[in-house]
């Protein structure tokens, strides 16, 4: 039964006093219990990484795993290689040195792509020059190497285009009508002006700037045969670079 | 004797000559590129432009159904010359001389092959050179003893080695220096 009056009152403030006093306990034994627990499976963790070292190292699926696994508990195994990470599994190297062959390629390729390369073809490229011995690399090992780098402001990013992924080891930025023909010549591997005239319906004076400024940034080789013109997109032609 | 065409030996617009600047002179340099390798390949050392035009796989893709045109291999020849590796036999530019590599890149052959087998400070006749161990390797094919002479001149200058005439070719000898 409810009491009323003052002594009611009183006796409600105390009741409350005490349920603050009961959370806050909880609360606290939680906080304690939780850090326990992250300490706890931080050291399993690196129990985990230290066993499974080899592996993180070699297979691409696996080191793929591991990495959005610790992304995911907010663990950057790549922050810093001197790191505690960096210093067990060696992975910041990794992936600096990886870097550097990414730059080394972009930049060879460059006169004949006009910086731009379609992100398996450098896998396999990149495969080719590391060799057979070294460790086998994904395309995630690739986009996180390039995040590493990204600091240093060298002007390369990763753009979309159609279900292709692309380095642009250029800095520039393509307009919308550059890459609406970049995403037409996926069908062929180039477009020409008749093509492009079906397909967007655009007026001749857009399809020929665009298909000049194309060829200005070297990204698009032109084949003239028998008075037919077709704009070849560097990148897409495979093993362009074997 | 087959030759392994590169990839760019079937991307169509390899064939005509590329407007931008840039793109063109890295064109033209996988042509040279291309067809110094194939030369070398096919043992190939005169080339007569008129006589190869649509006839010589390596300016002619009938896959892709593009070729080089006269004007075109021209041009590629042209580039050749340029950096040493071929020389007009005419004033018409109908008939060409290849090197398949220039005396200098034979001279630096020569020499690191020299120095990898050990034979630095010892004496080697021509003889020995063109038909020894050096010429079963595949880079020596078609050294001939005038290239040899050519080049080893340039290592006498350089001072890496010491040339030594006998009576007749066959007694000519070279020493190696260690540089």
């Amino acid at each position: 039964m409810k009491k009323v009056g003052i002594a009611g009152i009183q006796q409600q403030k105390k009741l409350n006093e005490n349920l603050h006093k009961i959370g806050d306990e909880l609360y606290s034994q939680q906080l304690e219990q939780m850090q326990a627990q992250m300490v706890q499976f931080k050291e399993q963790l690196e129990i985990f990484a230290k066993k499974y070292k080899n592996d993180i190292k070699k297979d691409e699926t696996f080191r793929q795993n591991f990495q959005s696994m610790c992304t995911s508990i907010g663990v950057d195994p790549l922050a810093s290689s001197k790191g505690f990470w960096g210093e067990i599994l060696g992975v910041g190297d990794f992936y600096y040195e990886l870097a550097v062959q990414i730059i080394q390629v972009c930049y060879l390729s460059r006169s004949r792509n006009g910086g731009l390369i379609e992100i398996n073809e450098l896998k396999k490229t990149l495969t080719e020059i590391r060799g057979k011995k070294a460790v086998k690399i994904s395309v995630d090992d690739i986009t996180r190497a390039l995040k590493n780098i990204e600091i240093l402001g060298t002007g390369f990013s990763i753009i979309k285009i159609g279900d292709k992924k692309m380095i642009q080891s250029v800095p520039r930025e393509l307009n919308s009508d550059t890459s609406s023909i970049l995403l037409l010549a996926q069908k062929k591997g180039y477009v020409s002006t008749q093509q492009i005239q079906n397909e967007l319906n655009w007026s001749l004076l857009r399809i020929n700037q665009t298909l000049e400024s194309l060829i200005k940034e070297g990204i698009c080789w032109l084949d003239d045969y028998n008075g037919q013109k077709n704009y070849y997109v560097a990148c897409y032609f495979q093993n362009e670079l074997a | 004797m087959s030759f392994q065409f590169p990839p760019i030996y079937d991307f169509p617009p390899f064939y005509t000559i590329q407007p931008n600047f840039t793109t063109r002179e890295k064109q033209l340099q996988m042509w040279c590129n291309l067809a110094l390798s194939y030369f070398r390949k096919k043992k190939i050392t005169t080339l007569s432009v008129s006589e190869s035009v649509g006839k010589l796989d390596l300016f002619t893709n009938k896959k892709i159904q593009r070729q080089l045109s006269e004007d075109k291999i021209r041009i590629v020849l042209d580039e050749l010359v340029k950096r040493g590796n071929a020389q007009w036999r005419d004033k018409g530019k109908d008939s060409c001389s290849i090197l398949w590599r220039k005396y200098d890149e034979w001279a630096n052959l020569i020499y690191k092959w020299a120095f990898d087998n050990g034979l630095t400070n010892s004496v080697c006749t021509y003889y020995e050179l063109l038909n020894g161990d050096m010429s079963n390797e595949d880079e020596f094919q078609g050294l001939d003893e005038d290239t040899l002479q050519k080049a080893l001149e340039i290592l006498v200058k350089q001072r890496k080695a010491q040339i030594f005439s006998g009576s007749n070719s066959d007694e000519m000898g070279v020493k190696f220096f260690h540089s």
